[in-house]
């Protein structure tokens, strides 16, 4: 007995060291990341260098991510000018002569690669603001893209300066019914192959349009599958005569192929899942398409893979724990170019391809790159690249709800990811904010990560990550969080992740292909959740459900013309805003979740509206807090008794566009700031002439 | 339809995808798809010189043997349906629980299963080492002699050769809009749609590749197969099972990995009801509610992926 007593101890003992170890590993990856924010978001090289330091004191047996953290250490003090950055250097390759990459860093730095030196006579400069989906032509001078505020495809003449558009779209009249997306511009710069959607035939097409005859010449349908849901253009072959797509497909796998430009006759080279190829290129020579791809269909990092056009043949080119993505080949072809984050940062790699195979290891030839979003490399060897700036920020605002006066200044409290936060939601005991952070700089994002920031450290630590999220809720016993969005096969659907640990659950999967607006709430009790499904019968409104989350048993609650779903306080009523679709006049309205009429609260007519994702209760139940616009730009929040008292308008700086969250001491109000954009065009130059020769 | 050239003339049927993956130490060759062919209709390669690959995995039946188990050598029966080879070239891993990483790997093992054909590996080499014809042809093949390793290879570029595809449903989803019936158009919809199919039976193989446990292996209080987990040992493994192709599904009953389902029409009762209650049993299965009707259109949805299957490269 006494034996078995000791062994159980034993066992429990060595499970708390194994678990104690786990969590110093998990620590010090957190502390590494939390260094790189320092350093790569924050630009505060200082505080970068200590957390850095303190990574490497702490990081144990784990000689890896110790060296990673010298290397970036160093790469701090360079950027300042101080040569404990050489001394660094030299001590990566002293002391951790197997940590290779860490050391080919190392190296690079303090003696330039045998091949390119890292960054020497690198030129990068801002060419244009304007839209990133297309690409460069062969000699640089023109560039496609969307004019979003027409939604027609144009090109961008560097050599003049001047833009032209080649479709009809009115101009200003906005990307609604139909416009344009990806495009890409043929080698010559003569043609331009761009993604059209039809909202009217509701479906994506492939179109090419000629550049120097426009208007005489209108652009032509060149292929549209009624078994896909999107199409792009990714590259024109060197000859000009076929196109390099990736496809959506209706069973939410995708296609990468080739669409002849002549007769638009569509060969599939490969599927994939969900989340598909990145971006694509044709070889100078035509015989390859490189690509990007996530390694399995359960990852987000990529790889980069060559394909011979002739579907004889793949070639895994890059494969590497680390993201890679492809920006382009060489000119001549003799290289492929990719962005890694395997130093830390996204940086330009290389690696030599001959042949149909790729020789010796990737190497650095820019240790950072403004970003891993390619538009192309021209034929003297300059690459373009689309950056995308968010501005979208969490705003914590203090209001006295019975006065309707503000309290306090509002406040941008999250300064992590900043530019790229969204949809706040406060814990249940007031501590924390749970929020959306886009962490991909690409225009098509591939991963969003939950963030909560503590308010007591001011500090955000990464939760769940999917591919897709566009609500979060948490649980009223604050233990998880209730996602709406995508899994990585692409399924909308309701989730559940774990607060501390960020493990994603799904609730209900609803498998349709384009619809992300289910906003799940919980019941206070938390045993019970709601969301929002359009409905099946073509009506084009929605139905809001009940789930039991123990039993997973549904029902329908009510349907309509139905906004967000807000759950009463006292768990009897849903609040949502609901449009008259003949007057367009607006309604907050209540709906008993047990049964009977809904009652109207506020009715306002067009050309005011209520902002659908509005309508959040106060603490004691007895009002809502809504956004009343009147657009083009006015957005007001106002409370409103839900008893039919007067409404009172709050003094809150209000963007409008977004959920609100109240704190538990019902002043707090936390919402995002407009979702803005910016999007702008850089060229590398001087740096890829020395990879033109064979390797 | 595409005509290929990869050493032979293969004709890739419409709906697949042109890059075949071939391993580079296995290039396909037209001598060693012949060979293979031939092997896998000859009983040499079993213990008794009673059977053969195609014994149950009947090309006239879209290679199974319309048995629920495997039945093989002195009539011993197997554990599990022989699934269809129909497009295993695209396949990441082989047998129901993905046991195998490549089709060299599997088309061995059942020469070696006593269950199975059960000559042995070695006694398969020896007899055709026996044989003059055989041995010329691995020599050309090849370029040496027989060994267990060119069986392999030979075996599998037969294999990966099995294509299916240009049914009805491929025609319709390259842009022919009368390719499918209304009733087959209405049970696509459910098949992506209401029942939720196309979650798993996905892409150019209508199979995800991936496993899943849905609970067809639990029976009266206990895992009859354990599945993925045999090979895994993980937990969520118990009782998961490779998706399976549907293309020529209506040509491949009975169903599931134990054949336990006679008809398309008892899978489809079987997964409106939600399958069986189970641990650990695969979170998209629940109750569907379909109706008659609307299960009539999924069958005629199902019938749609009968098409063309070509094998041997021609």
């Amino acid at each position: 007995m006494r034996a078995h007593l000791y062994a159980a101890c034993a066992i429990l003992l060595l499970a708390r060291v194994a678990t104690a170890q786990q969590k110093t590993t998990l620590d010090v990856e957190m502390e590494f990341r939390a260094a790189q924010q320092k350093e790569l978001v924050d630009g505060d090289l200082r505080g970068a260098i200590e957390k850095y330091r303190a990574v490497v004191s702490q990081a144990g047996s784990n000689r890896a991510i110790a060296a990673k953290a010298l290397v970036r250490m160093a790469e701090c003090y360079q950027k300042q000018g101080d040569t404990e950055a050489r001394r660094l250097f030299e001590r990566v390759i002293r002391e951790y002569p197997e940590q290779q990459e860490a050391v080919a860093l190392a190296q690079a730095r303090l003696k330039g690669s045998p091949r390119t030196p890292v960054d020497s006579g690198a030129v990068v400069r801002k060419v244009w603001a304007g839209d990133i989906l297309g690409t460069i032509s062969g000699d640089g001078r023109r560039l496609s893209f969307t004019d979003w505020s027409s939604g027609n495809v144009a090109v961008h003449d560097f050599a003049s300066g001047t833009d032209r558009t080649l479709t009809g779209n009115k101009p200003g009249s906005g990307a609604r019914n139909a416009f344009a997306e990806e495009s890409a511009v043929s080698k010559d710069g003569k043609q331009v192959a761009y993604t059209w959607y039809d909202d009217n035939a509701r479906r994506y097409e492939l179109r090419i349009v000629n550049v120097e005859s426009g208007s005489t010449n209108p652009p032509r349908l060149l292929f549209h599958n009624q078994d896909q849901t999107w199409i792009a253009p990714w590259d024109w072959s060197p000859d000009g005569k076929w196109l390099a797509v990736t496809a959506s497909r209706k069973d939410l796998t995708t296609q990468l192929g080739l669409v002849s430009t002549v007769d638009g006759s569509f060969r599939v080279l490969k599927s994939t899942g969900w989340s598909g190829p990145g971006k694509v290129f044709f070889s100078p020579n035509g015989k390859y398409l490189a690509f990007d791809a996530p390694a399995t269909d359960t990852t987000v990092q990529h790889d980069i893979f060559v394909l011979a056009v002739d579907g004889s043949r793949e070639v895994p080119a890059v494969v590497h724990p680390s993201d890679d993505l492809l920006m382009g080949w060489s000119p001549g072809g003799t290289h492929l170019l990719f962005a890694s984050d395997r130093s830390g940062s996204f940086g330009l790699w290389a690696l030599a391809f001959d042949d149909g195979k790729t020789r010796g290891a990737p190497f650095l030839i820019k240790s950072s790159i403004e970003s891993n979003w390619s538009m192309g490399v021209t034929r003297d060897g300059a690459l373009y690249l689309g950056t995308s700036t968010g501005n979208t920020n969490v705003v914590v605002a203090s209001v006295d709800l019975t006065t309707g006066k503000e309290l306090a200044p509002s406040a941008q409290p999250i300064q992590q990811f900043v530019g790229s936060n969204a949809s706040p939601d406060w814990s249940p005991d007031g501590k924390q904010i749970a929020f959306i952070a886009t962490r991909e700089p690409r225009p098509r994002n591939r991963a969003q990560v939950v963030g909560i920031w503590s308010r007591e450290t001011g500090t955000v630590r990464e939760n769940a990550r999917l591919p897709y999220v566009n609500s979060v809720k948490w649980n009223p016993d604050g233990r998880s969080l209730l996602l709406g969005g995508k899994d990585s096969k692409g399924r909308s659907g309701i989730f559940l992740a774990d607060a501390q640990s960020g493990a994603v659950t799904p609730v209900a999967l609803t498998s349709l292909e384009n619809f992300v607006g289910h906003f799940p709430q919980w019941s206070p009790d938390g045993k019970k959740i709601f969301y929002r499904m359009p409905s099946m019968d073509g009506s084009g409104g929605s139905t809001f459900i009940e789930r039991d989350v123990a039993t997973g048993r549904e029902r329908e609650v009510s349907r309509g013309a139905l906004g967000r779903i807000s759950v009463s306080p006292d768990g009897e009523w849903i609040a949502t805003i609901t449009v008259d679709s003949s007057t367009k006049a607006s309604s907050l309205i209540l709906i008993p979740i047990k049964g009977g009429d809904s009652r109207t609260v506020l009715r306002v007519a067009a050309p005011q509206l209520l902002g659908v994702l509005t309508a959040t209760w106060t603490r004691d139940g007895r009002a809502l807090i809504v956004n009343k616009a009147s657009p083009p730009s006015v957005n007001e929040l106002w409370v409103v008794p839900i008893d039919g008292g007067a409404p009172r308008k709050l003094d809150v700086a209000f963007p409008g566009r977004t959920a609100i969250s109240l704190h538990p001491d019902g002043r707090q109000l936390a919402f995002n700031t407009a979702v803005e954009r910016k999007t702008e065009v850089w060229v590398l130059e001087g740096v890829l002439s020395s990879l033109a020769s064979k390797p | 339809m595409i005509r290929l050239l990869i050493g032979l003339a293969i004709v890739i049927p419409l709906g697949l995808d042109l890059y075949l993956p071939i391993p580079e130490d296995n290039a396909l060759t037209a001598a060693k798809v012949r060979l293979g062919r031939d092997l896998f209709r000859n009983a040499i390669l079993s213990r008794d010189r009673t059977l053969a690959c195609a014994s149950c995995h009947d090309p006239r039946r879209a290679f199974t043997d319309g048995r629920s188990l495997a039945v093989g050598v002195d009539g011993k029966v197997g554990t599990r349906n022989a699934p269809t080879l129909i497009n295993r070239v695209y396949g990441r891993s082989q047998f129901w629980d993905g046991r195998a990483h490549s089709l060299e790997q599997q088309v061995l093992e059942p020469i070696e299963n006593p269950r199975e054909l059960g000559a042995g590996v070695d006694t398969a080499v020896r007899r055709l080492v026996s044989s003059p014809l055989y041995r010329l042809r691995f020599r050309v093949a090849f370029g040496r002699d027989v060994n267990a390793q060119d069986l392999a290879r030979a075996l599998a570029s037969y294999v990966r050769t099995i294509l299916g595809g240009d049914s009805p449903f491929d025609r319709y989803a390259n842009g022919i809009a009368n390719a499918l019936s209304d009733e087959a158009r209405s049970g696509l919809e459910i098949f992506r749609g209401k029942a939720g199919c196309s979650t798993c039976h996905s892409g150019p193989t209508m199979s995800d590749e991936r496993f899943h446990n849905t609970s067809v292996a639990w029976q009266g209080g206990e895992w009859k197969d354990l599945g993925r987990f045999l090979v895994t040992g993980a937990a969520q493994d118990r009782g998961a099972f490779k998706t399976p192709t549907l293309r020529e599904v209506d040509r491949t009953a009975p169903y599931m990995h134990d054949g336990s389902l006679s008809t398309l029409d008892a899978v489809i009762d079987y997964y409106d009801r939600g399958g069986n209650p189970a641990p650990s049993r695969d979170a998209d299965l629940k109750p569907l509610g379909l109706t008659a009707d609307e299960k009539r259109q999924l069958i005629a949805f199902l019938r749609s992926l009968t098409g063309m299957v070509r094998e041997g490269g021609f």
